[in-house]
């Protein structure tokens, strides 16, 4: 099995990521990360999250994703009151770079804590207690001196944003073929609709089962795994449509590469 | 969390009757629905139209020098595929033009409206399937074209292959070039041969036997099953939604099986120091492995039960709820533990025993 980063050098390689960590701690970590394997596979998934992170689609959250994230941000201290009122229509920069911000908190977030928390599955099902293990390193990274109920709190919020992206994705993509003055051919359509709603059956069950058991690894890693899949079937639906349209037998084949995938 | 219906699918579907180019020409019986029991009862229809209807077929017989190792590149829109095994540098290329119609008059004159093109150069050869645009139907005042072109092939073994159906089966038999085969509706299938780039289908099974693969070997389908029996390669990667996968007396280093709805099958021999990740939602994830290499189980369902027929050292188990649901985690070690196995599934079980 893949050996892990140590939690001693977690900090460092996030800030490292971030682009914050001074030349002599950077020399430190680089000499580390030459001897450990762990943390090397750790800063390449953190570049690799920062870089997804940056190609996503600006999202503007409702006025109340504000108001939790920065009911948390004053429960840690990070910001003072004055700061914390809603943003309302009359910023919209202010808002822009909220949404900017949040969207890297929340994909940075939830790619970084899906494979720590698939990591603490262990622990975290054997015990019946929450996947805190595997996802405390980036609570601590971030100077948080909350309690556990907190972190885990302003995880399953964090959650909920990625979850709320990607079903925001998922709209888009459904706009997007309802818009479509063209079509594939109807079997071929009745048969996607059926495994979307396979998909969408998945999606209910494992959010119904965050809702019953909100600390539940499985269940939190079925659900992002199906909206992803979602995602994935959606978009490459789309193109099929497109090809078809063009009546380009071949790139149709070529597409069937893109529609499997997710 | 809000549940979004899936309209477009339906909203697209109903808007079908819009004049469509080439490749709608290939679905006579394509008709304004979005229910899929409509679409069953048309699909019977046209089984009992065509029963009915008059049938006309063309063969042609084509010869292209590509070389042992030269390449063709096959794209069919309404039909089967398949590239068999030959000898020598040419390959030969069997195209079966199929029409049907109220006379057989109407369905000859049919069989001149689909080409089949074939172009060769330099160690390479393009099949290509051509039917007429719709102004050229309705020109002569047909609504449709129903026409299938099966194109039988057969090339030396080492060959590259890249061929493509929209409906319709595609194959390959002992083809050791590599392969690129899909389909939208229709199975592909590879029996031998040694390097497959892919084999996808999104509405149709995959099926792989004995291929000896250096390097990665991907198959998928959306709703179909997905297996592989008797082969090699270095990394296994399956997937479907609403079907099965199943991976059988395989030899790989890295295994990745994954379906929503359908169940995950592995049986056979571990690689030491190989790494198997099978995921299902709600289908089953079994597991039947021959003697020889150990491995460390991570096994974990949110509602279903996980059970081992082989003893695990150092095991850890979560235990089921108050409510007295089943076992949801099993960790543990057999043998030497030299192979790690990863199992997920949300609502359905894992088995693990010797097979």
């Amino acid at each position: 099995m893949a050996s892990l980063p140590c939690s001693d050098h977690t900090a460092a390689i996030q800030e490292m990521v971030d682009g914050t960590l001074g030349a002599i701690r950077r020399s430190e970590l680089e000499l580390h990360l030459d001897q450990c394997d762990g943390c090397r596979a750790l800063l390449k998934d953190l570049q690799r999250i920062r870089d997804a992170a940056g190609s996503l689609d600006r999202l503007a959250p409702p006025d109340r994703v504000w108001l939790q994230v920065a009911g948390r941000l004053r429960q840690e201290g990070r910001i003072r009151a004055a700061h914390t009122r809603p943003v309302t229509s009359r910023r919209p920069y202010v808002l822009t770079a909220l949404a900017a911000t949040l969207l890297l908190m929340i994909g940075g977030s939830v790619l970084f804590l899906l494979p720590a928390t698939r990591g603490a599955r262990q622990a975290a099902t054997a015990t019946g207690a929450p996947a805190s293990p595997g996802v405390q390193p980036a609570a601590q990274v971030q100077g948080n001196a909350a309690s556990k109920d907190a972190v885990q709190e302003g995880i399953e919020a964090e959650f909920r944003l990625a979850e709320q992206h990607y079903q925001n994705a998922i709209t888009k993509l459904e706009e997007a073929a309802r818009s479509s003055e063209d079509s594939i051919d109807p079997q071929t359509a009745a048969m996607l609709q059926k495994n979307l709603q396979v998909i969408d059956q998945a999606i209910a069950e494992s959010s119904a089962a965050m809702r019953s058991e909100p600390t539940s690894v499985t269940a939190r890693d079925s659900l992002f795994d199906a909206l992803k899949r979602k995602v994935a079937l959606l978009q490459d639906t789309i193109a099929l449509m497109n090809e078809m349209r063009k009546g380009n037998a071949a790139g149709v084949a070529q597409l069937v590469d893109g529609v499997n995938k997710g | 969390m809000t549940r979004r219906p899936i309209a477009p699918f339906a909203v697209f579907a109903l808007t079908l009757a819009t004049a469509l180019p080439a490749a709608a020409q290939v679905y006579p019986e394509r008709i304004p629905t979005a229910a899929h029991a409509r679409v069953q009862r048309d699909r019977t229809d046209r089984g009992q139209r065509d029963q009915n209807r008059e049938e006309q077929t063309e063969r042609t017989t084509k010869t292209v020098k590509i070389g042992a190792t030269g390449e063709l590149d096959v794209a069919n829109i309404s039909g089967d595929v398949l590239v068999t095994r030959g000898n020598g540098q040419e390959a030969t290329i069997e195209i079966v033009k199929t029409a049907r119609a109220q006379s057989a008059d109407d369905a000859k004159a049919l069989l001149g409206l689909v080409n089949v093109e074939v172009t060769e150069r330099a160690g390479r050869a393009e099949v290509r399937t051509r039917y007429p645009s719709g102004d050229e139907i309705r020109g002569q005042n047909r609504r449709n074209v129903n026409v299938s072109v099966a194109i039988n092939i057969t090339a030396p073994a080492g060959t590259r292959v890249s061929a493509h159906s929209v409906s319709g089966n595609v194959s390959a038999r002992d083809i050791h070039g590599e392969l690129t085969l899909e389909s939208v509706s229709g199975n592909v299938t590879i029996t031998g041969g040694g390097r497959v780039a892919g084999a996808k289908t999104i509405s149709g099974n995959v099926d792989i036997t004995g291929v000896d693969v250096d390097g990665e070997l991907e198959a998928s389908s959306v709703s179909g099953n997905v297996a592989i029996h008797k082969g090699k390669a270095r990394r296994v990667t399956l997937s479907t939604v609403s079907g099965g996968v199943a991976l059988e007396d395989v030899d790989a280093e890295r295994v990745s099986m994954q379906a929503v709805s359908g169940d995950c099958s592995l049986a056979g021999n571990l690689a030491s120091g190989g790494r198997y990740e099978l995921t299902s939602h709600s289908g089953e994830i079994r597991i039947a492995v021959s003697s020889g290499t150990g491995f460390e189980l991570d096994a974990n369902s949110f509602s279903g039960s996980i059970r081992s027929d082989l003893p695990l050292t150092g095991q850890t188990t979560g235990s089921g709820d108050r409510r007295g649901r089943p076992q949801r985690s099993l960790h543990g070690t057999y043998g030497n533990g030299s192979a790690v196995l990863d199992l997920t599934t949300f609502s359905g079980s894992i088995v693990i025993s010797k097979r």
